[in-house]
């Protein structure tokens, strides 16, 4: 069994269906996207692990607002979880969810909410698709769930008491019965016996006990007084264990970093969700996380993911959401779950994972979505480029033209090469659906013959597929030939030469000469030829020369194309603060 | 608790059984036991059913300690509604719901006659899904079989509608909703049998064909490891509601359930297994093995003066001082409520409609505190009637509508004029009262109060205290299917003379009995009913007849079947 998808209606900002992904699913999105609306939707309805408490109960603000802190839009809401591949045991346990409209193996636990009359909020459990409102509890507490807040405190959450999560891993791996229960409480009858027999502990309780008998005097206000290491009693002696970490030897978690107590804090949950008593009744266990890369540094983000993907055991389901590039990257695509502010209406949610990729892209995706490539998930707009040259140019480019990338969610993300394919095939109607400029190369080849025919020259076969892979979200943008030859040949031969004489002073000099009176395609030629060994360098120089605005500058047309298609105009330039480039 | 070898075997076996046990044999009670068992072996899911809710409680009652919430202890119906009518409904065509509509169901013309009139839910569904009527309809000529017929498509189609519609439903058809959606559906089927691995019931002598079918259908799966069938096809008194003893013999044949038998009776003396044993179609009576088993009082008969049915009771009472037995411990029993009733002799007789009478003993319920659930819906479904007229019924109001009736009910009900002025003053104050509730949800009610609560001249002169809160009194009559699976130290069945609009085939039954003839197959429910009635007695029975040709015949008749006549 899994969760297979979260339906919602009238719930925050949700509606409609968002898929997950099983053993691991990972939300990844821009804030506000709705990540945290899933995992709490979630924590609504399924039931918590530990207790009513940790139950995320509704309220007003849960129905579907105008956003401007109004009364609802709607006053009722319904969020459905649709759990998938029942097995036969546990389509017994949830015969009462049991929903063949979605599916012969398929189950749903659904909860209506309506907003009283007088502000109140009443709830109701369904099951399946039956309007009837009578689930048994023994099918809804088929799911149960523990749920990790992003702004948590481990130390302060593992704490010893009654609320110790120890206590459910000690229970199960010590059930009733178990002989490891007399061991411990005797463990701690034997401490109090040997305290009992120190001196000093003798002396200082019947210290207390004098002054305590003076107050009270011996009469009905008498009280008994003791000191004792820890009641002999199971669940008081498991209550006061504590989880301890540290590099050298163990240490109290208020002696560590958060980093590493945050682990602790996990690896704890985990262990208390999957070593449950063996005659347990099928239950699917999910471990909802929310930003697991909190306090994590790169390295051990990823270390913390490949461990997620490990526990892929078909009784736990982990649920995590992220911001972060280096988890989202050490995930395989196919975990993932992408949730896309829109414009207007509900965030909507994509999953490569149904977008019919093969094995061969995802495996490719899998290895070539670093930190910075994966940024795209977390993008309003993606421009996709060869090479560094373009990484560096095109946000310089698009500041000059009054729609400057970050303030629009836009990312430069450079592929390191020509293999677009893989990303492309990312997005779509039914994919990402986030703007994408493709910007590449068209390497048309100049040659007498055509130019004399006045024949347009082809594009080479690799350009001309990639155009292919255009559509509604997706723009294919390409240079006649390449970047720097058409910077040139867009009237800038002046600004390059600049720029090359910067990386090479004696050749631009003696560039600069020889071209005095060159067509701007000669010029571009020229150009070309002295910076592809430099194309780097001349990038860096090139940026630093525009970011001055009194030089005047020609961008070509494809560049400003694959701008205007990801990037806003931004009303007023200037009343905005200085934007950041990435 | 100690258990007999014989019911230990019952808590031990593994398997599918169907156990006959006799009265008095303990068998709800090692059925619990059994229950216990089973649930306490880890990982194993149980369903302790019975027919009746009365059943339940008591197979609920015996258990050592609380089951946890993965078992069911209910009554089959509410089994069979959670796991398949109220999740699946709307595979079968409800559009909304479901809603089980307990009473109040429109009735179907006859003949096209306006005054041949059946309710729809009289008519029940058998397992092929035709209709029959088991009820006796007295307001409409010819057999039930004609009446079906003649209407068969007509109730057909108006209960289907009914469904798809509002997802409305009788108690009855519920089952008939369940019995297509297992059959249809055998993966909802497996995943129900699934569910639990013992299914077990109680009183299976009475749970309806439908019912039995549908636990046929789980157990077809396979998937269920054990079926337990527990009850006394010799107590098998609710063929009128479909039940049947012989289905559950057929059920437990075709399935190969063993048999099993519980024959020691640990109620009733000897002497009254004796007398039983002739209303039984057991060869050999049961052997009493009970604390009263050396009881030496005889099973008596009397006669009573047919047209004053009372006297039975002060002749009843007689005898209970001669055998020294208590009167709080002893039971009257009769068949039908109308004998019930002329048995109690309600002091004051007074003609009063069905929803006045009903509202009245709801205002006595109020005044004395056992005000119930279904008291309450009865008041609700008048305000509504009264606030939106016949088309509205309570279930199709949303939850804010639904609270608001609900605090309209109980304005009506706190509004009731005191019990104690004369009945006709009194029912025009119940209809102020009723305006005045249903004013709180509709501004002009759509029926005016005056129709639903009439009221009539003679009500004048009888008060309401004297028509609805009679004296309380230490003998109370009662039917013998109220009293099931209980018993008393004494019972006295009374025997009602034949009447025309009342047939009873009691007289039959024991003339038949008593001469040793067959039993005709009408009488054959009387004779399961005579049996319960019988074996409800520890130490003492009493038969009274009418004082009647025929009844002295029988009386002089039943001194050969171990009966002394007093």
């Amino acid at each position: 069994m899994r969760i297979k998808a979260l339906q919602s209606k009238g719930y925050r900002n949700l509606a409609g269906e968002v898929e997950l992904c099983s053993p691991l699913a990972v939300l990844v999105g821009e804030n506000n996207a709705g990540k945290s609306n899933l995992v709490d939707a979630l924590r609504t309805v399924l039931e918590p692990e530990g207790g009513p408490r940790e139950r995320c109960w509704l309220r007003l603000e849960d129905f579907t607002h105008d956003g401007h802190g109004g009364d609802p839009i709607e006053e009722e809401l319904e969020l459905g979880v649709v759990l998938s591949d029942l097995t036969p045991a546990e389509k017994g346990r949830l015969v009462t969810c049991l929903s063949p409209k979605t599916g012969a193996d398929c189950a749903r636990i659904r909860m209506r909410a309506r907003l009283g009359a007088d502000g109140r909020v009443l709830t109701e459990w369904l099951g399946g698709d039956s309007e009837h409102a009578d689930v048994e509890r023994h099918a809804r507490s088929a799911v149960s769930f523990v749920y990790l807040h992003p702004l948590r405190d481990a130390a302060a959450d593992l704490r010893p008491g009654r609320d110790n999560k120890l206590i459910g891993l000690i229970n199960a791996l010590a059930p009733r019965g178990d002989a490891d229960r007399d061991a411990i409480v005797a463990a701690a009858q034997a401490a109090n016996d040997a305290l009992d027999a120190i001196t000093a502990i003798m002396r200082a309780r019947a210290a207390i006990a004098n002054r305590l008998n003076s107050m009270t005097g011996r009469g009905r206000f008498t009280q008994q007084s003791d000191l004792a290491f820890h009641d002999p009693r199971f669940e008081r002696v498991v209550g006061s264990l504590r989880a301890k970490i540290g590099e050298l030897s163990a240490l109290e978690m208020r002696e560590n970093g958060l980093g590493y107590n945050n682990l602790l804090y996990m690896a704890v949950l985990l262990a208390a969700i999957a070593d449950q008593p063996g005659d347990s009744e099928p239950t699917l266990r999910v471990l909802l996380v929310e930003e697991p890369e909190a306090h994590l540094h790169p390295q051990l983000q990823e270390l913390l993911m490949r461990f997620l993907e490990s526990q892929a055991v078909a009784t736990t389901q982990v649920i995590v959401t992220s911001h972060s590039p280096t988890f989202a990257s050490s995930a395989r695509v196919e975990r993932l779950t992408v949730l896309t502010k829109m414009p207007s209406g509900p965030p909507q949610a994509r999953v490569p994972a149904t977008f019919g990729l093969e094995e061969k892209q995802l495996s490719y995706l899998h290895r070539f979505l670093d930190v910075t490539k994966a940024a795209l998930f977390f993008a309003r707009g993606v421009v996709l480029v060869e090479g560094v040259a373009e990484q560096l140019l095109i946000p310089a480019l698009a500041q000059r033209m009054g729609r400057p990338l970050a303030p629009s969610g836009v990312t430069v993300i450079n592929v390191g090469g020509v293999a677009f394919p893989p990303f492309t095939a990312l997005f779509g109607e039914e994919r990402l659906t986030s703007k994408v400029a493709v910007v590449s190369d068209g390497d048309r080849q100049r040659d007498v013959e055509s130019e004399l025919d006045g024949a347009p020259t082809d594009l080479s076969p690799r350009a001309a597929d990639l155009l292919e892979t255009a559509g509604a979200n997706l723009a294919v943008l390409l240079a006649e030939r390449t970047l720097e030859w058409d910077l040139a040949a867009a009237g800038n031969v002046d600004v390059m030469l600049k720029a090359l004489t910067a990386v090479k002073p004696r050749v631009g000099a003696a560039l600069e000469k020889q071209l005095q009176g060159a067509s701007r395609e000669d010029a571009a030629d020229a150009i070309l030829d002295k910076v592809k060994d430099v194309k780097g360098r001349f990038a860096q120089e090139l940026a630093a020369i525009l970011d001055d605005d009194a030089v005047s500058f020609e961008i070509p047309k494809y560049l400003q194309d694959a701008i205007k298609w990801v990037a806003d105009e931004l009303p007023a330039a200037g009343l905005l603060p200085e934007p950041m480039e990435r | 608790m100690d258990l007999t070898d014989a019911q230990r075997e019952i808590v031990r076996t593994e398997g599918d059984f169907l156990l006959l046990a006799c009265p008095g044999s303990g068998k709800t009670r090692a059925a619990a036991a059994r229950v216990m068992r089973v649930a306490g072996e880890p990982g194993t899911k149980v369903a302790a059913c019975s027919y009746t809710n009365v059943g339940a409680e008591r197979i609920a009652s015996m258990l050592e300690q609380p089951l946890q919430p993965k078992h069911f202890v209910g009554t089959v119906h509410t089994l069979l509604l959670r796991y398949v009518v109220y999740p699946f409904a709307h595979l079968a065509g409800a559009k909304r719901g479901p809603e089980l509509r307990h009473e109040e169901w429109p009735a179907q013309k006859v003949y096209g006659d306006r005054k041949q009139r059946v309710p729809l839910d009289e008519f029940q569904y058998d397992t092929e899904g035709h209709l029959v009527l088991r009820r006796p309809q007295r307001a409409v000529k010819g057999t039930s079989e004609e009446i079906v017929a003649s209407v068969e498509s007509a109730v057909k189609a108006r209960k289907k509608g009914f469904f798809r519609e509002a997802g409305m439903v009788s108690l009855d058809d519920a089952m008939w909703v369940a019995l297509t959606l297992l059959r249809k559906y055998p993966e909802i089927a497996a995943a129900f049998a699934r569910r639990f691995d013992e299914i077990l019931v109680d009183e299976a002598q009475d749970t309806s064909e439908l019912q039995l079918a549908c636990i046929g259908e789980l157990r077809k799966t396979g998937s269920l490891r054990s079926l337990v069938l527990i009850g006394d096809l010799e107590q098998s008194i609710y063929s009128f509601q479909g039940a049947s003893a012989e289905g559950c013999r057929a059920l437990a044949a075709e399935r190969g359930l063993r048999e099993l038998t519980l024959s020691e009776n640990h109620r009733c003396s000897q002497k009254i297994c004796d007398a039983a044993r002739h209303f039984c179609t057991r060869a050999m009576a049961d052997s009493a093995v009970g604390e009263t088993r050396d009881c030496e009082i005889d099973p008596e008969v009397a006669l009573y003066p047919h047209d004053d049915p009372e006297q039975a009771m002060a002749l009843f009472r007689e005898r209970l001082e001669a055998h020294q037995i208590p009167t709080a411990h002893a039971a009257v029993l009769a068949r039908r409520r109308t004998m019930v009733e002329s048995l109690a002799g309600t002091g004051v007789k007074v003609d009063v409609e069905q929803r006045p009478a009903r509202i009245a003993r709801l205002a006595v319920a109020l005044a004395e505190g056992t005000l119930t659930r279904s008291d309450m819906r009865y008041a609700e479904r008048t305000v509504a009637r009264c606030a939106y007229g016949d088309a509205i019924g309570p279930e199709d109001l949303d939850d804010d509508a639904r609270v608001a009736l609900r605090a309209a009910a109980y304005r009506f009900i706190s509004a009731l004029p005191s019990l104690d002025g004369d009945l006709r003053t009194w029912i025009s104050g119940a209809k102020e009262a009723l305006m005045a509730g249903a004013a709180l949800v509709a501004d002009t009610p759509a029926t005016a109060a005056g129709m639903l609560l009439k009221s009539k001249a003679t009500h004048q002169t009888v008060t309401v205290a004297e028509v609805f809160t009679p004296p309380p009194r230490d003998l109370v009559p009662q039917t013998v299917h109220s009293i099931k699976g209980e018993d008393r130290e004494a019972i006295m069945m009374v025997v009602r003379k034949p009447h025309g609009s009342d047939p009873t085939h009691q007289f039959e039954l024991f003339d038949a009995i008593a001469t040793g003839t067959e039993v005709s197959e009408e009488a054959e429910e009387e004779r399961r009913v005579t049996f319960v009635a019988l074996t409800r007695a520890r130490r003492y029975c009493l038969v009274a007849l009418p004082d009647t040709k025929r009844g002295r015949a029988i009386a002089e008749a039943s001194l050969a079947l171990g009966f002394l006549r007093v």
